[in-house]
């Protein structure tokens, strides 16, 4: 064995040295945590609030209900806005119910063991202004995992990167966070007894950029000049890399058309944009050894009978505001256009129509 | 007489150090011709009568014997061969030396006159009491030996060497026959007839194994029961070489976690562990100037060359007053000086990893060297040569160079100029890129002034920059760089002082100016969407005066008493965040930001630091000592993972992030046995710390201008028990060190949002309750030696997710208590075999090899554990799992060759 083979033999042993497997802790912990989830807007209810208990880490997840507690919100005026449980666990304000600006919410909760739990008050803030939203051309590598053999590819995807600019008050950046469905359309065409005749689909997903969740975008924290909100494929093959199935009749590929960007923002008081904060930061993180320290999320509920006894999640009142947008790229021209849409948020998630355009079809 | 003649062969072997020793070893029954050369002659000697002869072949160049000669008796084939060429042969036990006969009758005609005389003679009778000065060498290399002990056995008066092998000795005046010794050397006796204060040089030589195994004498009695200091220890270059290699060569820093009390987390991660201790809390100063970060390609390796090292010295507890800036310990690292240096020589080592380079030669003799010392990775190389598209985009490399000149200018003067650069980087797929380097360099003048008084003067300079390139090629947007920069400077001016027989003073002054670039961020390419943002620089100077004096007291007592002094001032310009009170500290509470201009003072702090020594010697080959000393830190390694990383940036004490101080209590018993051959040690400490550095969970520490925020008001506490046995002498040497400890942390936050475990004490991420340590080397042969050392410690405290739940679309995980669980316990078997140099002397050089296995059996000791999301699948419906990860998971071997000439 030559000198030369020798060390990149001995080395390679090195490099495969380092590995990683399943490790599997003994941890016992006989506790279990309430979780609450709300979200209280300025829009038209009814607004839900969830409540679960926590379940043990590696085992199976199954969401545990919470039922048959009594549930309300108070405002700065002691009026009580009661919710109803209308789904194991689940429950909603009457319809005509919105949340006022300017005006401060505290949750309230009696659980059917006879705890009692309340939030920190929380207020409704205006809504953030969006000075703009663009979009410019752009690539995006992806990788993906060949169906044979496994092996991971990468592709470089040509798209469009959307943007968006806020307004700055007494120099701090408005807090906020945002989510993004991008809705495509398609048509499926049918030859019936010589004719051709229409099917017309569409289908919704959340899109987002960086981390599975909403982002709280903060040009100080990205140290951005520009915050980008989304990526979207030029080509309708590769609207696959961002999680839309590819749909195919026959041999032939049915291609997407006139991509809509349906986005919400909500506007987050200091207490909300800490905790959104601290969430993506935990999503981000995998406690590996150069991660930071593990964030512990905080939320604003107590126990009021045992302060000791933790509360999990968190009562967010925000305002929101919301957009479709209709992105247009004229490639020849260097150009991507942005239209304002009605919304669309009614639209169910996927669909088809036999024979007869939607009202909003493009 | 014996002694005489033991101390004449001592100084013989190393005055005739290119002597040959003729291997052992016979090829193929070697065919005799009627004319034997004095090399076959010597085989067939060695083989019949078992003897080892020293000689130097050129002595017999053309010259040959009959092959008769080897039937005569021993003793005539030697009178005849060495009465041929002008030698005489001398036999010692199984060894036969063959010496010049003039150089013979000079040596004894010099040992019998080897009597000094110390002072001036005409002022014989007028002084009762005079002081002996100087320093101790070792005699092959040069090196000042550090902790060697000069002893008068008749009044049991001695002292030991200081870290620049300095001694002064005061006796009242007359004669004496003073015990000379040193761990690993040839104890000897110096008749010295003492009649005022005078300077004088002692060498020793290293104990010459070839000689006789069995027999390396380590006088540690003086050394380690009667040193006032305690929990310090000292290796010299031959310690050194027998420590446990790592990757075929000795690893400084590595090395002293074998040691009680000191840890590391893992195979991976830079510094080490003192006490319960952050590893920002060790001041590594090399050649009088801190090192910010020890560690190669993220702490497999030490960023000090092993070949220039010359002594390391590591104070655990009862630092003396000379030494502050880290509240855990100081390891003083000392290279070659090469002043003794006859003559150029080249010595290195060839690794799998890396090679290193040792080049030392004499500029004026005796009056100037000149060392150079480099080491090079070639793994960058080795990954482009890699049939994987990912290896060929990776990096991996480090070098490091260092020089030192050292410069007699007289017999009272001495000036020694240091320089190092280090460089490292690391990468993988060219996306995420580490670089750092360190450079130091220092100049020092030491200085007799008197007979009682000397000085050193130190200036120095260090430099730690780091800078992570993050090229996602999945997010060009994102395509940035991350700088940051510390640099210090300092002015060091100590004294040495006994102005009695019994007391050794040192005093000084210290001066050091830190500035700072904690980071400046900037976007990669032009479709970056990265915004340049500066961080502000920080600068402070920390001031120090120390005074202490080393007191004997009886026969019995020593004491040192060591005050220090320091005061750290904070300088503008700057801007600092004034905050809400009654609030937690957060960007939304900022009451006000006040400005400060170029220097002026932003904070200060300052504050008496006592040291106290105290050794009582129980018998005589046994002590009990106890210390104290506080120590404050104005300096921190800012880092929120449970790793050190190069990638942590330090940051200096402000008005929001208080200076650490640490008090330490210890008290040991020391105990020799068998002529102090085995050293035991038993320790006990306790620590208390106040303002150590705690983060909030997901504390951001790059580029955060809010870093307070982050940052936890705390305190802490240690303790531990150590136990240390350690053989010195004899084929079997090694040690076994067990160390039971403790060393706790709690917040002190009134704001829930910033307290961790509710302010209650919790394990930091040094705890780890038990620690073995099993070192051992055997010399099998000659050249061959074995070694092991096996280490077990309990696992690091972690935190662990306990609980998932869902919110919105996203699952979470609710962590336990921070520190909460351990991972599992941690142990390693390593071996080695080395096979020394030939001891034949040729024109190829010397060399050896050293082949070591790491983690023999293969232990998959977890380095780190975290979580993962995995996709959903049918098969697998957790969408969690936990995963460990570990470095060296299977049996690592590894070959090195080092060679000198």
């Amino acid at each position: 064995m030559s000198n030369k083979l020798f060390f990149l033999v001995a080395l390679m042993f090195f490099l495969v040295h380092a590995c990683t497997e399943i490790y599997d802790p003994d941890i016992s912990v006989d506790k279990e945590y309430l979780v609450v989830e709300s979200v209280i807007t300025d829009e038209q209810g009814p607004h839900i609030v969830k409540i679960t208990k926590t379940n043990m880490f590696g085992e199976d997840f199954s969401p545990r209900y919470v039922g048959r507690a009594v549930v309300k919100l108070t405002d700065t005026h002691n009026n009580d806005i009661y919710l109803e449980e209308r789904m194991p666990g689940r429950y909603h304000t009457l319809s005509d119910f919105s949340g006022e600006i300017g005006e401060t919410y505290t949750l309230h909760i009696k659980t059917a063991d006879g705890e009692t739990y309340q939030s920190e008050p929380q207020k409704l803030l205006p809504p953030v202004s969006i000075d703009s939203l663009y979009a410019e051309f752009g690539t995006q590598l992806f990788f993906y995992e060949s169906q044979v053999g496994g092996d991971i590819y990468q592709r470089e995807v040509d798209g469009m990167n959307l943007f968006i600019d806020v307004t700055c008050d007494d120099n701090k950046y408005p807090k906020f966070r945002f989510t993004s469905v991008l809705m495509l359309q398609y048509t499926l065409e049918h030859f019936i007894g010589g004719a051709s005749e229409f099917e017309y689909c569409w289908i919704k997903s959340p899109i987002t950029d960086f981390l599975e969740t909403d982002l709280v975008k903060d040009p100080d924290i990205l140290y951005s000049r520009r915050n980008r909100i989304a990526f979207i494929p030029l080509a309708s093959w590769n609207m696959r890399y961002i999680g839309f199935p590819l749909i195919e009749k026959g041999d032939k590929t049915i291609s997407y058309t006139n991509p809509r960007i349906i986005k919400s923002v909500y506007t987050l008081n200091d207490d909300a944009y800490v905790f959104h904060y601290e969430r993506n930061k935990q999503l981000g993180d995998e406690g590996s050894f150069f991660d930071p320290i593990a964030p512990q999320l905080t939320g604003n509920i107590n126990n009021v009978n045992d302060p000791d006894d933790v509360v999990l999640g968190f009562f967010e009142v925000s305002s929101v505001s919301k957009a479709t947008l209709h992105i247009i790229p004229r490639v020849s021209e260097d150009l991507i256009e942005i239209d304002t849409l009605n919304c669309l948020e009614h639209v169910p998630a996927s669909g088809c129509i036999y024979g007869e355009t939607p009202g909003w079809w493009l | 007489m014996v002694k005489r003649f033991t101390l004449f062969l001592a100084a013989f072997f190393f005055m005739f150090s290119s002597f040959h020793q003729e291997a052992y070893c016979f090829q193929d029954g070697n065919k005799l011709n009627d004319q034997l050369t004095i090399d076959q002659i010597v085989e067939i000697v060695e083989k019949k009568h078992s003897v080892t002869v020293f000689y130097q072949p050129q002595w017999f160049d053309e010259i040959t014997f009959s092959s008769g000669i080897t039937d005569l008796s021993l003793l005539s084939v030697f009178e005849t061969i060495a009465g041929e060429v002008g030698l005489e042969a001398v036999f010692i036990d199984e060894i036969v030396v063959l010496v010049p006969t003039e150089r013979l009758v000079d040596e004894r005609h010099v040992l019998e006159e080897d009597h000094l005389i110390v002072g001036d003679p005409n002022q014989y009778g007028r002084f009762s009491r005079a002081t002996i000065t100087g320093k101790v060498f070792d005699g092959a290399t040069g090196e000042t030996l550090i902790g060697a002990v000069i002893y008068d056995p008749e009044s049991q008066t001695g002292v030991t060497t200081d870290v620049d092998g300095a001694f002064s000795l005061e006796l009242p005046v007359g004669e004496y026959s003073l015990r000379l010794s040193y761990t690993g050397y040839e104890e000897r006796y110096q008749d010295v007839q003492l009649i005022s204060d005078g300077s004088v040089d002692f060498e020793l030589f290293s104990e010459i194994t070839e000689l006789d195994e069995v027999t390396i004498v380590a006088m540690r009695a003086e050394d380690n029961i009667m040193r006032t200091q305690m929990s310090v220890v000292s290796m010299d270059s031959r310690v050194l070489s027998e420590l446990p290699s790592t990757f075929g060569e000795q690893d400084i820093v590595r090395s002293m976690t074998l040691l009680p009390g000191v840890q590391s987390v893992g195979e991976f991660g830079t510094g080490f562990n003192v006490r319960g201790g952050g590893a920002d809390q060790n001041l590594i100063l090399v050649e009088n100037v801190p090192l910010f970060n020890s560690s190669h390609l993220f702490g497999f390796i030490s960023v000090i060359n092993p070949e220039m090292v010359s002594s390391v010295t590591l104070m655990k507890a009862g630092i003396p007053a000379e030494y502050g800036e880290r509240a855990s310990s100081v390891m003083d690292i000392r290279l070659n000086s090469g002043l003794d240096k006859e003559k150029a020589a080249v010595s290195g080592g060839i690794g799998l990893i890396n090679s290193r380079l040792l080049f030392e030669t004499p500029i004026v003799q005796d009056k100037a060297s000149f060392s150079f010392g480099a080491r090079s990775s070639y793994s960058d190389w080795l990954l482009r040569q890699m049939p994987d598209e990912d290896l060929m985009n990776s990096t991996a490399r480090f070098h490091d160079f260092t020089a030192v000149t050292n410069v007699a200018i007289d017999l009272d003067n001495y000036l020694t100029v240091f320089g190092y650069y280090s460089f490292d980087k690391f990468g993988f797929l060219d996306e995420n890129i580490f670089e750092y380097s360190n450079t130091l360099a220092s100049l020092r003048w030491n200085r007799i002034i008197g007979k009682t008084l000397s000085s050193t003067m130190i200036v120095g300079w260090s430099n730690y920059k780091n800078q992570v390139s993050e090229k996602p090629k999945i997010n060009p947007l994102l395509h940035s760089k991350m700088k940051s920069e510390i640099d210090y400077k300092s002015f060091r001016y100590h004294f040495s002082y006994q102005p009695l027989h019994n007391h050794s003073v040192k005093f000084g002054v210290n001066a050091i100016n830190y500035n700072i670039m904690p980071g400046d961020m900037y976007p990669l390419g032009d479709e970056s969407n990265i915004e340049r943002k500066t961080m502000d620089s920080e600068q402070a100077l920390e001031l120090s005066v120390f005074a202490s004096d080393d007191i004997l007291i009886g026969d019995r007592m020593s004491m040192e008493l060591g005050l220090r002094y320091t005061q750290y001032l904070q300088l503008g310009p700057a801007t600092v965040n004034i905050y809400e009170q009654d609030k937690p500290m957060s960007e939304e509470n900022i009451a006000e930001q006040r400005s400060y201009d170029s220097n002026e003072i932003v904070s200060k702090y300052g504050g008496l630091e006592p040291r106290l020594g105290f050794r009582y010697k129980t018998g005589e080959y046994s002590s009990v000592k106890l210390s104290y000393n506080r120590i404050n830190q104005y300096i921190n390694l800012i880092s929120n993972t449970s790793v050190m990383s190069p990638t942590d940036l330090w940051k200096l004490s402000d008005k929001h992030i208080k200076p650490l101080r640490s008090d330490q209590y210890a008290l040991g018993y020391f105990q020799n046995f068998k002529g102090n051959t085995i050293e035991t040690s038993l320790e006990v400490y306790f620590r208390d710390f106040k303002n150590p550095l705690e983060y909030k969970s997901g504390a951001e520490i790059v580029m955060n201008e809010f870093l307070e925020t982050d940052v936890v008001n705390a305190k802490g506490y240690g303790y531990g028990v150590e136990l240390f046995i350690r053989k010195n002498v004899g084929r079997l040497t090694g040690w076994t060190s067990y160390t039971y400890s403790s060393s706790m942390r709690r917040s002190q936050e009134q704001f829930p949002e910033n307290q961790i475990n509710k302010n209650a004490y919790f394990p930091s991420n040094y705890d780890r309750p038990h620690n073995l340590v099993v070192n051992m080397n055997y010399d099998i042969s000659r050249r061959w030696r074995f070694g092991a050392v096996f280490t077990y410690s309990t696992g690091r405290p972690v935190t662990l997710p306990e609980m998932v739940y869902q919110y919105g679309n996203d699952y979470l995980i609710y962590y336990s208590d921070r520190n909460e669980y351990r991972l599992p316990d941690y142990h390693r078997l390593d071996i080695s075999l080395t096979l020394g140099e030939n001891l034949r002397v040729d024109q190829r050089g010397k060399g050896s090899w050293t082949f070591s296995i790491m983690n023999v059996y293969g232990r998959k000791n977890p380095y780190s554990v975290f979580y993962k999301r995995e996709p959903y699948s049918v098969d697998s419906p957790r969408s969690f799992n936990l995963y460990q990860l570990y470095i060296i998971g299977r049996p690592f071997p590894t070959i090195t060759y080092n060679y000198s000439f």
